[in-house]
C-alpha cells in the first residue's frame, strides 16, 4: 500500500509541483493550502507530513501547526520544508519534534530522497529491538553509523539530535577516513540548491558541539584550511 | 570654505559657554543686590551726615547769636609775663582719687613740667583737670628720698609736702598745705603765711580736699581735688613742690621762681571754663555733641557735652554676634575707605586746622577719623563783636557714632536679607540648572546608548523627559518621533535581505521545482540548453539570496560562535597551501610570509577562513593578471598583523572611509560573479567580533592595495 504523505503548503506551484513530483514516485499524495484545512484534514494519522513555515500571512503558522499535530499523532514525521532558514528557525523547529528541516529552494529529487528515508526510518523506529538486529552498522574508530535507523553514536554513546543532514555529513566525512572531503562534496550532502562553505561549516561545528556533549576531547573532525574537513585516522 | 566654515562652526562651539559657567555668571550678577543694598546705605549714611553738619552749623550760628556782646566772658585772659597758664582739661567723668593715672592717660603728653634749673635738682610734672564743680590735680615729682612727716610733729615744712595757694577775690591768699605721714591719703592743711605753722588744730575735712600720695620708682604721686569755688574769678592758683632731703635743708620748687621761698604774689592762672558760659551753653547741650567755647586766644571757656569715647577693651570676650558686628564695622570701614566718597581723612590735627579757620573769622566744616577709629564730625564759626574783631570761636563736636551704628545695624539687616535672598536664589537657580543639566545628560546618554558600535539603533523609542510639558519635553518627544521613523527604516532595511529571501526563494522553488518536473516529464531535443541556462540563472539567484542572507544574519550567527586559542599561523598557512593546490597552476598563485614561531589568538577557526575568503576573493578580482598575491603574519606588539597584498588599481580615496560598510562596492571589473559588495562588509564583522580591526592602504611602485587585519594576541 503507497504511503501517504501530506503536503501543507500555501503556494500553489510549489504545492502542485511536490505533489506531481512525490505521486510520480508512487506515494499518495494529500495537499492543504493552510493550516486549519491541514488540522481538520489529518484526523486520521497520515505516514509523514511536509509542512512550510509562513502560510496565509502568519509566520509561525507551520510551527504552529507541528505543535497540534505532534500532540495527536506523537510520532509523526514532519519534515519542515521552509524559507526560514536561520539557525534560530532551524533549531526551534528541530526542538518542535519535527524529523528534519528543508531549506528552499530544493530538488525535488534531494526532496524525494529525502522523504524515503525519512518514511524508512519512521518503519525502523517502530519495529522492536529484535528486528533490528540485522541492521548494517558502519563503525570508523570509535564511532557507529546505522545506515538505516540514521543514528550515530560515539563511544557508545547516542549523538541526540543529530539531524539527517548532519547524519549525511558524518557518513561522507567517514567514508574515507584520513582523506579531505571537499567543500563542495559536502555541500551536496546538504540536498540545499546553493550551499556556501559558511554553511557547511556551521554543519560541521552543530556535529562537533553535538560529540563534545559527552566527550570534550572529541577531537576527530579536523579543519583542512581552504579545503575542506578530514576525519582522522585515529578517529 | 567649506574648512573654514566648520573650522568656524567649531570655534563657536568652543567659545559657547556651557551651563555651568552661565549659571556662575548668573550667581555673579546676583552679588550686585548686596553690593547696591550697601550702596544705599552709604548714600543714606551721606544724607545723614550732610543733614547732621547743617544741623550743627545752624547750632553754632545759635551758640555765636549767645554770645556776641559777651565780650565779659570772653574778654583776653589777663595774665602777666610773670604767670604761666596751666590749662585745666575736660574729663570724661569724675577722676577718683586714689594715686592711680588711668584718668589721666589721655593727657599725660599734656602735662607741664616744672624743674629747678639745675641739672642736680628733681622737678615734678603738672596735670589739671575739671569735671563738674571739682578741679582735680596729678603731680608726679621726682625725688630720689622722699620724706614722710612725722607725727605730732609741730612744723609741717619738715617733710617732702605740696602748697597751694589760692588767692580770694578780695586778694586774700589762702595757703593750704598737702603733706603725707605714710603712703596714701594726705592731710590737707591750712597754714600761715610762714607755710610752716598751721591754722587751725585740725586739717582740713577730706570730704572737702582730698589727696592721695603714692611712691613710684622715682619718686611720688599726688593726686587730689578740691571744690572750683576755692579758685577766684580770675582762677589764679599757685602750687609749689617742697622736697626735703633731710631735716635741714628744703628745696622748693615752684611754678615760676625756684629761688624764691615765698610764692606769695606769683599765682599761676588756671585756664579753666567759665562757669556762667558753661551755663548758658548747657540750655543748648545736645548728645553725642561737643559744644566749645575759644577765647580769642583759641583757650577754652566754656564747654559742655561730651563725645562719647570708645570703649575698646581688648580683653574682652566678645559674644559671636559681637564678633560679626565688629568684623562687619571693619569691613564696612574698609569699604567705605575703597569706595565711598564721603569717607572722612584720618588727621588729627583737623581739629586745630580747623580752630585756627575759625581764629582767621571763617566758617568751616570738618571731618576726621580719630586713631581709636571714631568719626568726627566738627562745625567751627567765629564770634565777631560790632567792630568785626574776634572774641572766640565756637566749635562743636559731634560723633557720628550713632548714624554708624544705625548703618551698621542696616547693613546687618540688609547683608542678613541679601543673604539668604541671594542664597535662596542662587540655591534655586542652582537646583533648576542642576535639573535642566542633568535631564539634558540623561538624554544625552539615552541617545548616546540607542546607538550600537556598529551605528544602529537599538530602541524604538525615547523613554527619558518625553513626558515632561516643557521645550525639554517637546526637544525629547520630537526626537523620539525622529528615532521611531528611523528605527522603523532601521528594522525594514535589516528585514530586507530576510524578506527578499523569502519573497525570492517561494517563487524560484516553483521555477525550480517546475523545471525538474518538466525534466521528469521529458523535453525535446535541443530543449535542453535551455532548461540548463536556466537552471544556472537559478542557482545564481540562489547565491545571491544567499549571500545577502548570510551577511544580514552574521552577526546573529557570530553570537553563536565560541572563541578557542588557535596558532594563526598554521591556520593560514594550511589555508594558503590549499589555496594554492586548488588553482591547479604550475606557479604559485599567493606567496605567505610569516616567522617560524606560532601566534596564538582567541578565534574561532571557520570564520577566519570566511574572512580569508574574502579578502583573497577581493584580492583575486581586484590585482593584475599573472601577479601573486601576498599574505603576511607578523606580531606587532600585543598584536599581530595579517596582511592581503596584491598588485593592482588603487582604491580611490574617496571610497577608503566607507569600504567595509555593507553593500559598499567599488568593482569595475566583470569577472562573471555577482558581486553584491558584502564581502568587506562581513570581514570587517568578523574582525571586530575577534576584538580587532581592519584597515585598507594604497601601495605605490607599483600600485596596489594592502588590507590589513589587526587581532589581538592571546597572552597565556
Amino acid at each position: 500500500m503507497a504511503k501517504h504523505i501530506v503536503i501543507v503548503e500555501d503556494d500553489l506551484d510549489q504545492r502542485d509541483n511536490y505533489q506531481i513530483a512525490l505521486e510520480q514516485r508512487g506515494y499518495r499524495v494529500t495537499a492543504y493550502v493552510g493550516k486549519q484545512d491541514a488540522f481538520i484534514g489529518l484526523q486520521q494519522r497520515p505516514d509523514l507530513v511536509i509542512l512550510d513555515i509562513i502560510m496565509d500571512n502568519n509566520i509561525d503558522a507551520g510551527f504552529q501547526l507541528c505543535v497540534d499535530l505532534l500532540k495527536q499523532h506523537p510520532q509523526l514525521p514532519i519534515l519542515f520544508l521552509t524559507e526560514r532558514v536561520t539557525e534560530i528557525d532551524r533549531i526551534l523547529g528541530l526542538r518542535m519534534g519535527a524529523w528534519d528541516y528543508q531549506p528552499k529552494p530544493v530538488s525535488l529529487d534531494f526532496l524525494a530522497e529525502k522523504v524515503a528515508t525519512l518514511l524508512r526510518l519512521s518503519d525502523i523506529r517502530n519495529l522492536d529491538g529484535s528486528q533490528l538486529t540485522d541492521e548494517q552498522i558502519h563503525q570508523i574508530g570509535s564511532l557507529q553509523l546505522y545506515n538505516e535507523s540514521r543514528i550515530a553514536r560515539w563511544c557508545g554513546h547516542t549523538i541526540e539530535d543529530l539531524t539527517l543532514t548532519e547524519f549525511r555529513m558524518l557518513e561522507i566525512l567517514t567514508r574515507r577516513p584520513g582523506h579531505i572531503v571537499n567543500y563542495d562534496t559536502l555541500a551536496r550532502s546538504t540536498q540545499q540548491h546553493y550551499v556556501s562553505n559558511n554553511t557547511v561549516s556551521t554543519h560541521i561545528r552543530n556535529i562537533k558541539r553535538k560529540i563534545k556533549k559527552f566527550d570534550p576531547a572529541f577531537n576527530a573532525i579536523q579543519s583542512e584550511y581552504g579545503m575542506g574537513y578530514r576525519w582522522a585516522m585515529d578517529g | 570654505m567649506v574648512s573654514d566654515s566648520l573650522n568656524n562652526k567649531s570655534t563657536e562651539k568652543r567659545l559657547r559657554p556651557r551651563l555651568n559657567l552661565q549659571w556662575l555668571v548668573l550667581v555673579l550678577a546676583l552679588v550686585s543686590i548686596p553690593w547696591l543694598g550697601y550702596r544705599f546705605v552709604a548714600e543714606t549714611r551721606v544724607f545723614l551726615v550732610e543733614g547732621q553738619i547743617l544741623a550743627q552749623e545752624q547750632l553754632a550760628q545759635g551758640v555765636v547769636t549767645l554770645f556776641q556782646g559777651r565780650s565779659d566772658l570772653l574778654a583776653e585772659l589777663p595774665y602777666l609775663d610773670s604767670q604761666q597758664v596751666v590749662f585745666s582739661h575736660t574729663l570724661v567723668k569724675p577722676a577718683k582719687v586714689d594715686g592711680h593715672t588711668e584718668e589721666w592717660l589721655d593727657f599725660q603728653l599734656l602735662a607741664h613740667h616744672f624743674d629747678t634749673g639745675d641739672i642736680a635738682e628733681d622737678g615734678y610734672s603738672l596735670l589739671l583737670g575739671e569735671y563738674g564743680d571739682y578741679i582735680y590735680g596729678l603731680v608726679k615729682v621726682k625725688d630720689n628720698l622722699t620724706v614722710l612727716r612725722q607725727p605730732d610733729h609741730p612744723r609741717l615744712d619738715t617733710s617732702d609736702h605740696l602748697r597751694l595757694s589760692l588767692p580770694d577775690r578780695y586778694g586774700n591768699e589762702r595757703r593750704l598745705l598737702l603733706v603725707a605721714e605714710q603712703p596714701g591719703i594726705m592731710q590737707a592743711w591750712y597754714v600761715k603765711e610762714d607755710w610752716a605753722t598751721r591754722k587751725y588744730n585740725y586739717p582740713s575735712s577730706n570730704f572737702i580736699i582730698q589727696a592721695v600720695m603714692r611712691p613710684i620708682l622715682d619718686g611720688y604721686l599726688v593726686e587730689f581735688a578740691l571744690p572750683n569755688y576755692f579758685l577766684n574769678e580770675r582762677q589764679e592758683f599757685g602750687l609749689a613742690v617742697v622736697d626735703v632731703d633731710d631735716d635741714l635743708v628744703q628745696h622748693l620748687k615752684t611754678l615760676v621762681n625756684p629761688t624764691q621761698t615765698t610764692i606769695k604774689s606769683h599765682y599761676n592762672l588756671l585756664a579753666m571754663s567759665s562757669p556762667e558760659a558753661n551755663r548758658m551753653l548747657e540750655k543748648i547741650d545736645r548728645a553725642n555733641s561737643q559744644i566749645v567755647v575759644y577765647d580769642s586766644q583759641l583757650l577754652i571757656r566754656a564747654s559742655v557735652g561730651q563725645l562719647v569715647s570708645q570703649s575698646t577693651d581688648a580683653n574682652k570676650l566678645l559674644s559671636p554676634l559681637e564678633w560679626l558686628q565688629n568684623l562687619g564695622n571693619k569691613v564696612l570701614r574698609q569699604l567705605g575707605q575703597w569706595f565711598d566718597y564721603f569717607a572722612p581723612v584720618v588727621d588729627i590735627n583737623q581739629e586745630q586746622i580747623l580752630l585756627q579757620q575759625g581764629k582767621d573769622k571763617k566758617y568751616a566744616r570738618g571731618r576726621w577719623h580719630t586713631p581709636e577709629g571714631e568719626e568726627i564730625i566738627a562745625n567751627v564759626a567765629p564770634i565777631i563783636d560790632e567792630t568785626d574783631d574776634l572774641l572766640g570761636v565756637v566749635m562743636i563736636k559731634q560723633s557720628t557714632r550713632k548714624i554708624l551704628r544705625l548703618q551698621s545695624q542696616a547693613m546687618e539687616n540688609i547683608v542678613l536679607f541679601s543673604f539668604l535672598t541671594v542664597l535662596g536664589i542662587v540655591l534655586a537657580l542652582w537646583l533648576f540648572f542642576w535639573r535642566l543639566a542633568w535631564r539634558i545628560r540623561r538624554l544625552r546618554r539615552e541617545a548616546q546608548q540607542m546607538i550600537d558600535a556598529q551605528g544602529r539603533l537599538q530602541v524604538n523609542r525615547l523613554h527619558s523627559e518625553t513626558l515632561a510639558h516643557d521645550e525639554i519635553g517637546d526637544l525629547a518627544r520630537s526626537f523620539s518621533s525622529v528615532v521611531a521613523r528611523l528605527h522603523e527604516h532601521q528594522i525594514f532595511l535589516s528585514n530586507m535581505p530576510r524578506t527578499l529571501r523569502h519573497e525570492i526563494n517561494n517563487p524560484l522553488n516553483a521555477i525550480n521545482t517546475s523545471l525538474e518536473n518538466l525534466q521528469r516529464q521529458g523535453i525535446e531535443t535541443g530543449q535542453q540548453r535551455y532548461l540548463n541556462a536556466a537552471q544556472r540563472g537559478l542557482f545564481k539567484i540562489s547565491a545571491i539570496v544567499e549571500k545577502l542572507s548570510d551577511a544580514a544574519n552574521l552577526e546573529d550567527a557570530l553570537a553563536e560562535d565560541e572563541l578557542e586559542p588557535l596558532d594563526l599561523r598554521s591556520l593560514v598557512q594550511t589555508y594558503v597551501y590549499h589555496q594554492n593546490r586548488a588553482t591547479h597552476q604550475s606557479n604559485t598563485d599567493i606567496i605567505f610570509l610569516a616567522s617560524a614561531e606560532p601566534i596564538t589568538v582567541a578565534c574561532v577557526d571557520y570564520r577566519i577562513e570566511q574572512m580569508l575568503d574574502k579578502l583573497l576573493d577581493n584580492a583575486r578580482d581586484f590585482r593584475t593578471p599573472n601577479t601573486v598575491i601576498t599574505v603576511q603574519l607578523y606580531r606587532q606588539e600585543y598584536d599581530c598583523h595579517l596582511e592581503v597584498e596584491n598588485i593592482g588599481p588603487q582604491i580611490p580615496a574617496i571610497m577608503l572611509d566607507g569600504l567595509f560598510n555593507y553593500m559598499v562596492s567599488g568593482r569595475q571589473i566583470t569577472s562573471g560573479k555577482p558581486h553584491l559588495g558584502l564581502g568587506l562588509y562581513v570581514v570587517k564583522l568578523i574582525s571586530q567580533f575577534h576584538g580587532g580591526s581592519i584597515m585598507a592602504f594604497n601601495l605605490n611602485q607599483p600600485d596596489g592595495v594592502l588590507f590589513r587585519v589587526q587581532l589581538p594576541i592571546l597572552i597565556v
